[in-house]
């Protein structure tokens, strides 16, 4: 648009500020002749509705509120106290076994530290000016589960296994170190090695030796101070309540994302086989309901390995949960894929780039990104599908909220666990799904991209 | 790849330099497609090679052997609830067909709960009222927000299990024909004599006439411009016609009541509490995404044929039905056919309040008490694949039929 050259002295217009709305028209009295009793009509269903939720509501204060029992010992003190009331005593009495299950009371520290590290692992993301985020999120991805593992887990871990746990935390320090420092000198730490070991003018992928080798040394840093302490073994089968559903949940979409990525490409694929054998798998796994998928790993699983190969439940679960979820990402990253312009691809064959390195670096990060929203009421659905596996006897928070009420102290206590339980999925998927809708209507995925 | 040398290299056809046929081949598009191709093929035969050998050899040593033969002897056990008669001497399969049946007749009564219930909040959610749209909302976000088998199983332990015994049965709707205990939900029984199937056909022969009279009037208003009232009169016939032969016949059907003796309801229609936390709760939990998906199709209509439609003349009931709710339903039925699909696959989670449906009987019970997981799940697989198979089509068909409609219409 042409610039308007404007001299000072011109006159310039400044509407007059608009009158308020009459009185008639404006404030609390109008907001409801407008929204609830503006026609008969409207004010009988106003007028219904209002009825309707109070015979709802007043009986469910009185029951939650008013005659509920707040401390009592068993169910039976809760009866003799109030008949009528929530025995909210209860799941006081059982809270920390709904968020850890059996986890034994002296390692749960362990479990908490575990969130908080996902949490500071992940944080550099939502950060502005920082230029390490695919780094960040791919080692979320692949280095920090075996970090996890460890802290969860415990016992006495072979040196491999317990190198590859402790470059996590090499990783989550270089990942930060790096993300504060692209915020504050606008280069990451990789550049500013670069720059001191005298690589800056050398080809780009030299900036990777030097980062290796830091990791190198942090790594072994952390193994030899590692080797100093051993945290008691904790066996999957006491992992319980809050703290398991979030472990399958999160590891669950974690797994599948590679898997659904790789089925999302071989669907797409030009290659007759590649396409026919994940289309029929991803037909195939979709018609069938979560249920029938779990079950079938844990009853085929044992008849399809050899003999004698022994099977973790925690394990199984996750391959049901992995492979159903795996399925419905395909499909989102394919219609992702889908809405990717095809002069993107062409743009990159006509640089040179081969099927794998348009994939990687020009098709998937332009999918991903628009998908964001999308990917994240999946993991809601994946949370909510967790519940799942107490159907196969696992201890997840629904199994632990059925397990207070089977206790012979708290004989029968159902309706208040549940509840909980509701109130806690609902606060969790609830503010999820606003995030989800924020970025939604950001337009965008995470800021700055991945 | 970059050579240095400065003699000129001939070109081979393509205008590249030529290269040593290996590396030529390896880059060879047609090649590696094959490569990969077979490659695939090769790990997938080994995988199930592999697979079939470990299972051959863990049944031989369990002494199992493979064949559906296992169908056709006697189950050994009982089953709670079933809408054909069973008992345990009967066969597998009769076990295979009794579960389909339950899943079925829940799913079905779920689909119809979720639809009607859906619909109607849906419409609130777009209503002018704060308060209804604001319930409506809420409604939605509490149901969508919580997992559906939490929801299962708080109908079932926190809602119907904790009615009341027999005893002090609650009567539903006061008629004292409903009662509902901790039980289960009775119904009275209709048993038909003789002559009943008189009044059945009545009743569809005046289904027959309420049709053809609103071709009539439909044909009225194309000649005349003018639409007859005929609803009363439709409603007239389909409603007087069978009464008048139910009691010209003599009133050939008897209500056997349910009634309290000893300590349980005795005579009528029962429905376990299972059946009833499974039916509301995908019930309520579908209608929270049918209600989203209704009110995402009215919205997609333009307001402008909303506007244009009352420019017309067209009262608002009509503007609704005429011109709002056709354009509407093209983008809400498909996507309502996979809810209906979804809530098939969701009546699975019966499964975890003991619901004798498909996967309960046919899966857990049927394996736990006698072996042939692979036949079985495989069975199972087939069901719930064909459902899925059938709803594909009908979807198809569907979208056909309005690309065809589409494109009459102009």
């Amino acid at each position: 648009m042409a610039d308007v050259v404007t001299k000072s002295s011109d006159p310039v217009f400044t509407p007059m500020p608009s009158r308020p709305a009459p009185v008639g028209q404006r404030g609390v009295i109008h907001w409801f002749k407008t929204r609830l009793f503006y026609s008969p009509a409207s004010t009988i269903f106003t007028l219904v509705t209002l009825y309707l939720l109070y015979s709802i509501a007043a009986p469910f204060y009185d029951w939650a509120v008013t005659n509920a029992v707040w401390e009592a010992s068993t169910r039976r003190e809760c009866f003799d106290k109030n008949m009528n009331g929530a025995c909210w005593a209860g799941v006081i009495h059982w809270f920390d076994s709904y968020l850890y299950g059996r986890f034994p009371v002296s390692e749960r520290w362990r479990a908490n530290l575990g969130g908080i590290l996902l949490i500071l692992w992940a944080l550099p993301i939502w950060l502005p000016r920082v230029s390490n985020k695919a780094t960040v999120l791919t080692t979320m991805v692949v280095v920090y589960p075996f970090l996890a593992v460890f802290l969860f887990l415990g016992g006495d871990w072979p040196l491999v296994p317990r190198a590859f746990a402790m470059l996590g935390v090499s990783f989550l320090i270089v990942n930060w170190c790096s993300a504060i420092l692209s915020m504050t000198t606008a280069r990451n730490l990789a550049q500013h090695l670069g720059g001191w070991f005298g690589l800056a003018d050398k080809h780009p992928s030299t900036l990777l030796y030097p980062m290796v080798a830091l990791h190198a040394v942090l790594t072994a840093l952390a193994v030899v101070v590692s080797y100093s302490f051993t945290l008691p073994y904790v066996e999957t089968g006491s992992w319980g309540g809050l703290f398991l559903t979030f472990v399958i949940a999160i590891s669950s979409s974690l797994f599948a994302f590679p898997i659904g990525i790789l089925l999302a490409l071989g669907r797409r694929s030009d290659m007759p086989v590649v396409r026919i054998s994940c289309t029929t798998f991803i037909e195939v796994v979709r018609s069938m309901p979560l249920v029938t998928l779990l079950f079938m790993v844990i009853v085929l699983l044992p008849l399809f390995m050899p003999a004698g190969t022994q099977f973790n439940k925690l394990m199984q679960a996750l391959i049901g949960l992995s492979l159903f979820t795996a399925v419905y990402l395909a499909e989102v990253v394919r219609s992702g894929m889908q809405a990717i312009p095809e002069g993107q691809y062409e743009a990159a064959s006509a640089l040179g780039f081969g099927y794998w390195r348009a994939t990687y670096l020009v098709i998937m990060p332009q999918a991903l990104k628009t998908m964001t929203p999308v990917l994240v009421t999946h993991f809601i659905g994946n949370l909510k599908d967790t519940t799942l596996v107490s159907i196969i006897g696992m201890y997840d928070l629904l199994g632990m909220l059925n397990v207070s009420g089977q206790n012979p102290e708290w004989n029968g206590l159902y309706q208040e666990p549940l509840l909980f339980g509701t109130v806690l999925f609902f606060v969790l998927c609830y503010f999820m799904s606003l995030y989800g809708r924020h970025l939604e209507k950001r337009g965008s995925g995470v800021s700055g991209g991945i | 790849m970059n050579t240095n040398t400065l003699e000129p290299t001939a070109l081979d056809g393509r205008g590249r330099p030529p290269q040593r046929d290996t590396v030529r081949y390896f880059y060879d598009k047609k090649v590696r497609s094959i490569v990969v191709q077979l490659a695939l093929a090769t790990c997938i035969l080994l995988a199930i090679y592999y697979l079939g050998t470990n299972v051959s050899r863990n049944l031989n040593a369990i002494g199992m052997v493979t064949g559906f033969d296992f169908l056709w002897s006697a189950a050994g056990f009982d089953i709670s609830w079933t809408l054909i008669p069973y008992s345990a001497s009967d066969s597998l399969a009769r076990v295979y067909l009794v579960g389909i049946l339950n899943t079925l007749l829940v799913s079905a009564l779920s689909i119809v709960g979720a639809t009607v219930m859906g619909t109607l909040i849906g419409i609130m959610r777009l209503s002018r009222n704060w308060l209804v749209s604001t319930v409506a909302r809420a409604y939605v976000e509490i149901i969508r927000n919580t997992p559906a088998l939490l929801q299962i199983v708080f109908w079932f332990g926190g809602i119907f299990v904790l009615l009341p015994k027999p005893k002090q049965s609650l009567d539903l709707f006061g008629l004292g024909l409903f009662p509902i205990n901790n039980r289960g939900f009775y119904m009275p029984r209709p048993i038909a004599s003789d002559l009943f199937w008189v009044c059945v056909c009545g009743f569809f022969l005046a289904v027959l006439a309420a049709i053809a009279m609103g071709r009539f009037a439909k044909h009225r208003q194309l000649v005349t411009g003018k639409r007859p009232v005929i609803l009363p009169y439709q409603l007239l016939v389909i409603v007087g016609l069978p009464v008048a032969l139910f009691y010209l016949t003599g009133k050939p059907l008897d209500w056997q009541v349910p009634e309290l003796k000893g300590f349980n309801m005795a005579g009528g229609w029962s429905l376990p509490p299972a059946f009833l936390a499974v039916l509301c709760g995908l019930s309520f939990y579908q209608a929270a995404s049918v209600a989203e998906l209704v009110r995402a199709g009215i919205q997609a209509v333009p307001r402008g044929q909303a506007e244009a439609a009352t420019a017309l003349g067209f009262k608002p009931n009509r503007v609704m039905r005429l011109v709002v709710l056709p354009q509407a339903l093209r983008t809400i039925i498909p996507s309502l056919i996979s809810i209906w699909l979804n809530v098939i696959k969701e009546s699975s989670l019966a499964v975890a309040i003991g619901f004798p449906e498909l996967i309960t009987v046919f899966m857990v019970t049927s394996i736990e008490q006698g072996g042939h997981a692979i036949e079985k799940v495989a069975m199972v697989m087939a069901f719930y694949t064909s459902v899925s198979l059938i709803v594909a089509g009908i979807l198809n068909a569907y979208n056909r039929r309005l690309l065809a409609g589409g494109r009459r219409n102009g």
